[in-house]
């Protein structure tokens, strides 16, 4: 007992400053332990906790009160170094600051460099976190999924994921497998609101009453659906989400009740969504019964029992577990698929489970920020093997300090203390420095955020809102953690090479011994360095180069059609509007309007193009051709255009003439097709004039068509997709309420937005323009993901370069300058300043040649990563090697000729005289 | 003709009031010459156990009053003493900082006895 007493006020002496416990702690140790001893036990034990709290406070004010005697720090080393880490350590930080405020230059340089390690890292981290790790923030998360229908050919194949039919969900909710506790059914539209405020275009999400419940986001005013509201034919109602009940119902509670327009039907609002909520598409305005699909949508998606349209969302129920409930909802999937035999006897319906975490996280999404995450983890690694450089370089000046220190007693771990102390000052500087420039960095990333990768579940569920991207909590811990990592990683070589000292050695060395041969030759820990650099500055160049190479390939790609000053919009004429009789009759007369505006050169309407297939069918029959079995017919691309689309988009019209207004009479409707359907169905032969059936019409007499003309071959969908052969058929032979304007103007296309906007409100107010975008923006949606990776990596591998030629620059600097005096008599014996200067490149070459062969192996292994980014280009494409590894190599051989061509332009003498 | 700087004797009054540990110390070592754990054993004696000097508390309060001139370092009193001890005696510069504090204690001990702020025992 009174030994653990004796040991703990020991312990608690170590607060004192050293000389004082020098002149009087065995003295105050003798005089406790005697204290102790004359009390009982339980005595002791309060004496024990008493005396130690006192010496600690004492023993701090006396700290305190005189100050620690400044500069060396010896005052702690006796004893083994082990005096009280905290102070030493303050004193070390003082020290670290005050020396790296005398050397603003290394200061500067060590921090930028830092800086773009860490604001690098922390701006993917950003990115990672929302995209892949940040939880969904429903209501015990872990218990939601995603109930898929499945469809698989009968010949084989893995079943694919698929939406539900109104029919085959009811069977599912009347067959709920006990695992399931609930599920809701939900799919995405828009519609138009008129009332009240001004039309405007919306998202709703169309949704059964379980939906609200599962995801455990009830209404906050009014009410959720019912059950009796799934039954079909009910009056329309809504739930509004909480933003448009402020902006459009005034915020007032008494709004539930009131009624709002939405396509020209009369909507009661029941309830008000929790703020924040917008539903699983992430763009939710308001949220109308699916039953009431029928009045907004077509009659077809209630009736249709292979009319896909929608997901479902469930709950498992409480202990059941995520195999039970996929083996039941899988038994009861092909049951429902086995009900009524499927329209195709080759289809096999069936359904599926996941988690809703796993299917939050968009895959493409995942691949792209983890590769990004890799390459700013190499740049970390540039960054620590460039300021390990810098900093050895450094110790190397301060290194007869060191050696003084050392001859005066202070012990190794105190030198090493106060190496690591420095190193942890400047990655604190740099971290500083990093997150100013990860706050930007995280601005940009947002602004540049690929759409495809805010969604996932075909579209349908918004996994993460791109302005959601900030710099949070987790992404500041993160951002210390990181800095913490690379104080550590670049500080450990000096600070090693700290307790290395050699006391004689060191104070010996400034002043005229020569230095060791091998250490002037061999490769040591500073060429190790730049070798690093080099092959690290590899993996990320021949990266960028690779996706690079893809995304040129992918701009050269022909898209076409003219891409320039090209303005699209939709607009949707409600089935209860006027208009809704004649839909043509209104079209015709607002594209009148729209080009007659200043600036338009030409309106037309159709699916444009880059967008995506409008829809997709199968030919039927071809005129003198033989029968097509149903169903086996070649895929094709159907498109329903406006008067002179080729003319307006700029599609070369190879054969035939454009569709315009002789089209819409009578006779049998005209078909243009593109180049390639004219190769791939009528191989050899002239298709003007023949006739085909491409299921488009409601029968088969409709559905004939005439081949009027042949125009080039356009992309629907992205470069790197299959384009399928093309179909175009005229507006007038079938109309359609909802149509997609293109205008093409003489200047900015926004900027006919307005005017365009104003006639549409002059002909029918209750109409609104949405979708609005424009040739540009859809390019480079089209590039999509492979755009920021292309940009991040890119800076990513400029910043390495510039690292790698920095680094390598200074290291060689200072190797050259440690050996003046060698070069110097070597010159002084007669050696040329050209084989001097040979010589030190033979060396960097060496130093490069090696770090390159390892740098060509991690690149070749890295690359395999990159394959999803890559178009047209192979993970193993020479070029990309090659221009990186020269590159490289005459970066590092630029990088170590200056400094040794200044080295050898000092005279001899000069040089063997200096020091 | 320059004077050799006198050394001035400080007011004894300019070091009032005077911390317990400090007061403590002198009451402790009174005009005889001890060591840290006697003075520790003598005061608690004194106050019949009801203060106790803590060695932390002791030691850094003893380096401050010989610092401050109200305690000198003596020989040990003879030779068999241990020799890690140190011996403290007060100075006459501290007796007289002790008989200010004790008259200023005094004083205040008279008021609080007029306005009846002692305890029973005190009247």
């Amino acid at each position: 007992m009174d030994v653990i007493a004796r040991a703990a006020f020991r312990l608690a002496l170590q607060t004192f400053p050293a000389r004082f416990r020098r002149a009087h702690g065995d003295e105050m140790c003798d005089a406790f332990a005697r204290a102790l001893g004359a009390r009982t036990v339980a005595g002791r034990v309060a004496y024990t906790l008493h005396a130690c709290a006192d010496a600690v406070g004492q023993g701090w004010r006396e700290r305190t009160r005189r100050g620690v005697p400044r500069g060396h720090g010896a005052e702690d080393t006796e004893r083994g170094g082990r005096g009280p880490m905290l102070v030493g350590t303050m004193n070390d930080i003082r020290i670290a600051a005050r020396s790296l405020r005398r050397a603003p230059g290394f200061t500067l340089a060590a921090t930028i460099v830092l800086a773009l390690g860490i604001g690098a890292n922390t701006t993917v981290f950003s990115a990672l976190e929302r995209a892949v790790l940040a939880p969904s923030g429903y209501p015990a998360a872990d218990r939601l999924v995603i109930v898929d229908h499945t469809w698989r050919r009968r010949d084989g194949g893995a079943p694919e994921n698929f939406p539900w039919s109104w029919p085959k969900f009811r069977s599912f909710q009347e067959a709920r497998p006990g695992a399931i506790a609930a599920a809701a059914g939900y799919a995405s539209r828009s519609v138009t609101v008129t009332e009240p405020g001004t039309p405007t275009r919306e998202s709703i999400e169309l949704v059964t009453s379980g939906y609200f419940p599962v995801l455990g986001r009830n209404p906050v005013l009014g009410r959720a659906f019912t059950v009796s509201e799934d039954e079909p034919g009910i009056t329309p109602i809504a739930v509004v989400s909480h933003g448009f009940w402020r902006s459009r119902l005034g915020g007032d509670p008494g709004a539930v009740g009131t009624s709002i327009t939405l396509n020209g039907t009369r909507v009661e609002v029941v309830g008000v969504a929790p703020a924040g909520f917008s539903g699983l598409s992430g763009r939710a305005e308001l949220w109308i019964p699916m039953a009431a699909a029928a009045s907004f949508f077509s009659p077809v998606l209630l009736r249709g029992r292979e009319a896909h349209w929608f997901r479902v969302v469930g709950r498992l129920s409480e202990g059941a577990t995520l195999a039970e409930a996929r083996d039941q909802v899988t038994a009861l999937g092909r049951a429902i698929g086995e009900e009524v035999p499927p329209q195709d006897p080759e289809d096999v319906y069936g359904a599926g489970l996941r988690s809703f975490d796993d299917v939050r996280v968009n895959e493409d999404a995942r691949a792209a920020v983890f590769l990004l995450a890799a390459a700013a983890g190499l740049v970390l690694l540039v960054a620590c093997a460039n300021l390990s450089g810098l900093l050895l370089a450094r110790s190397r000046r301060l290194a007869r300090d060191e050696a003084v220190r050392r001859a005066v007693g202070a012990s190794r771990w105190r030198l090493v203390r106060a190496s690591l102390v420095e190193s942890f000052l400047l990655a604190g500087l740099g971290g500083l420095a990093g997150l100013g420039l990860s706050a930007w960095g995280v601005r940009a990333m947002a602004a540049a955020w690929p759409s495809q990768f805010t969604s996932s579940g075909g579209g349908e569920l918004r996994v993460m809102d791109p302005s959601s991207l900030a710099l949070d909590s987790r992404v500041l811990a993160f951002a210390l953690l990181v800095t913490a990592l690379t104080a550590t990683l670049f500080g450990v070589v000096p600070a090693l090479r700290a307790s290395q000292a050699d006391v004689a050695g060191r104070l010996r060395e400034g002043s005229g011994a020569t230095r060791p041969v091998r250490r002037a030759l061999g490769l040591d820990g500073r060429a190790a360095l730049v070798g690093a650099q080099v092959a690290l500055a590899l993996v990320l160049l021949v990266g960028a180069g690779l996706v690079g190479g893809s995304v040129l390939r992918l701009l050269d790609v022909d898209e076409g059609f003219d891409t320039r000053a090209l303005l699209t919009f939709s607009y949707a004429i409600p089935a209860t509007s006027a208009s809704a009789d004649d839909p043509n009759a209104f079209h015709a007369a607002f594209r009148d309007r729209v080009a007659s505006l200043p600036g338009v050169t030409g309106v037309t309407s159709g699916c444009p193009p880059l967008e995506g297939y409008c829809w997709t069918t199968l030919v039927r029959a071809i005129e003198g051709a033989p029968e097509i079995p149903q169903g086996e017919g070649p895929q094709v691309a159907v498109n329903m255009v406006g008067d002179r689309t080729f003319a307006t988009l700029g599609i070369p019209l190879l054969r035939g003439r454009e569709l315009d207004e002789r089209d819409g009479t009578d006779r049998v409707p005209a078909v243009v097709i593109s180049r390639q359907a004219a190769e791939s169905l009528f191989p050899g032969q002239d298709p003007l004039g023949r006739r085909i059936q491409l299921g488009v019409g409601a029968d088969d007499k409709d559905d004939l068509a005439e081949i009027v003309g042949v125009v080039g071959d356009v992309l629907y969908r992205g470069p790197d997709e299959e384009i399928l052969p093309q179909a175009y058929y005229s507006w007038r032979d079938y109309p359609e309420r909802a149509v997609t304007m293109m205008v093409r103007t003489a200047g900015d296309p926004l900027a006919s937005l307005p005017a365009i906007r104003a006639e549409l409100g002059t002909m029918d107010r209750t109409l609104a323009i949405y979708g609005v975008s424009t040739m540009d923006q859809a390019m480079a949606r089209s590039m999509g993901d492979r755009s920021v990776v292309l940009v991040l990596l890119a800076l990513f591998a400029g910043v390495t370069l510039l690292l790698a030629a920095t680094g390598t620059w200074g290291i060689v600097a200072y190797q050259i300058a440690d050996r003046r005096r060698e070069l110097g008599l070597r010159m002084a014996l007669g050696a040329g300043r050209s084989s001097v200067l040979g010589m030190v490149l033979r060396q960097a070459t060496r130093t490069a040649g090696l770090g390159l062969v390892v740098g060509l192996a991690g690149a070749w292994a890295g690359s395999q990563l990159l394959d999803t980014f890559l178009f047209q280009t192979r993970p193993t494409d020479p070029l990309a090697y090659g221009v990186a590894a020269t590159l490289l190599l005459g970066v590092v051989l630029t990088a170590s000729w200056l400094p040794a061509r200044r080295a050898t332009r000092v005279a001899p003498v000069e040089a063997l005289r200096a020091d | 003709m320059t004077h050799p700087s006198r050394r001035q004797t400080p007011d004894p009054t300019s070091l009032l009031p005077l911390s317990p540990p400090v007061y403590h110390v002198l009451l402790a070592c009174g005009d005889k010459a001890l060591h840290g754990y006697a003075m520790m054993q003598t005061f608690e004696q004194l106050t019949g156990g009801a203060e106790q000097l803590l060695p932390g508390t002791l030691y850094a309060t003893l380096a401050r009053m010989v610092e401050s001139g109200l305690l000198e370092e003596v020989p040990p009193p003879s030779a068999d003493a241990d020799a890690r001890r140190r011996y403290y005696r007060v100075t006459s510069f501290g007796r007289a900082v002790a008989a200010a504090e004790t008259d200023r204690l005094a004083l205040l001990v008279d008021v609080a006895r007029a306005r009846r702020l002692a305890a029973e025992r005190g009247r």
